[in-house]
């Protein structure tokens, strides 16, 4: 594999030779894509909003200061645009409904059981689960378990402030925790409303 | 006491067998590198037009503040001047040197005035090949 200096091909970019932003499309269109699609769902506004995030990054080029990497920096572009998009469908994207006391209740080993399942039908409730959280949750956790990416990075994406970022990681720790135990509430509740 | 990331990873395997599916299940369309390059080429020639007005607009403004002062400053130098220049016209004693030289004057100024804002005109707002 070729290694290519991103920052390099921004600066060629900015110096007006526009067809070159093809090699951020064609490397990191997909990665984009599966972001956006995995907040709004809808195929048709992933495209759209996928879209929009790289024109908007082509926009504000000249400000990618190469402190993260290039695709880390396109997340973060798209990652808001799906929030602004939701927003304004008036979607439900920071919910606070959670029973607060019920996730008390719910211990480590019962999220650990219910997380390390093999079976087929709870996979699918866990499916169907991941996709009950809010966009926000949604976000941490794909990025977390999907993609790979550290808590930082996600930190970075999900806009979190530069001063926060070193403690990213124990926040981040903690809402996943706390998601977790949400998905074992959800996963019940589906188990129960398909009895 | 939250668990750290790589034990996470590991011990979540539902998580990781979901991850694969999902990866399988997203539909990516192929077309979609080309269509936002469209999109980005037309958002470029946006902005180069914007920018062209901006400009139009910009040197408009520099060229009426410019007349303004210069008539602010120098509005009674030109006031009298025409005077003296259509009494010499309208009366019979010329003092046929002076008239040549304001004649000349004021077509030169003309000139080069019409030029330029022809130019001008022409660079911003002129019909491109």
């Amino acid at each position: 594999m070729v290694l290519v200096n991103e920052k390099h091909v921004v600066d060629r970019i900015l110096s007006g030779h526009t067809e070159e932003y093809g090699y951020f499309l064609e490397r990191y269109g997909r990665e984009v894509f599966t972001v956006v699609a995995r907040l709004v769902i809808q195929q048709e506004d992933a495209e759209e909003i996928t879209q929009d995030a790289f024109v908007k990054a082509f926009n504000h080029l000249s400000s990618y200061s190469g402190q993260s990497s290039f695709s880390t920096w396109l997340c973060r572009i798209a990652y808001n645009e799906a929030i602004n998009f939701l927003r304004k469908k008036r979607k439900n994207v920071f919910s606070v409904d959670e029973n607060e006391q019920l996730l008390n209740t719910v211990s480590e080993e019962m999220v650990d059981e219910v997380l390390s399942t093999e079976k087929e039908e709870r996979l699918a409730y866990l499916e169907e689960a991941i996709n009950r959280l809010n966009p926000e949750e949604r976000m941490l956790v794909t990025s977390f378990y999907y993609e790979g990416r550290s808590f930082k990075e996600i930190a970075y994406i999900m806009g979190i402030k530069e001063k926060d970022l070193a403690n990213a990681v124990n926040l981040l720790s903690t809402r996943l925790s706390r998601i977790r135990k949400k998905l074992y509430v959800l996963i019940k509740q589906i188990e129960h409303e398909n009895k | 006491m939250e668990k750290n990331e790589h034990i996470l990873r590991e011990q979540d395997t539902a998580m990781k067998r979901l991850a694969m599916r999902q990866t399988a299940k997203t539909f990516y369309p192929t077309n979609l590198p080309y269509l936002t390059m469209q999109r980005v080429y037309e958002e470029r020639a946006k902005t180069a037009k914007r920018t062209h007005w901006m400009e139009g607009i910009a040197v408009g403004l520099m060229l009426c503040l410019s007349t303004i002062v210069v008539f602010f400053f120098c509005g009674d130098a030109f006031r009298r001047m025409f005077d003296d220049f259509f009494k010499s016209m309208t009366s019979y004693s010329l003092d046929t040197s002076s008239v040549a030289l304001i004649k000349y004057a004021l077509f030169a100024f003309c000139f080069v005035f019409f030029v330029s804002i022809n130019a001008l005109l022409n660079r911003y707002f002129g019909k491109k090949e």
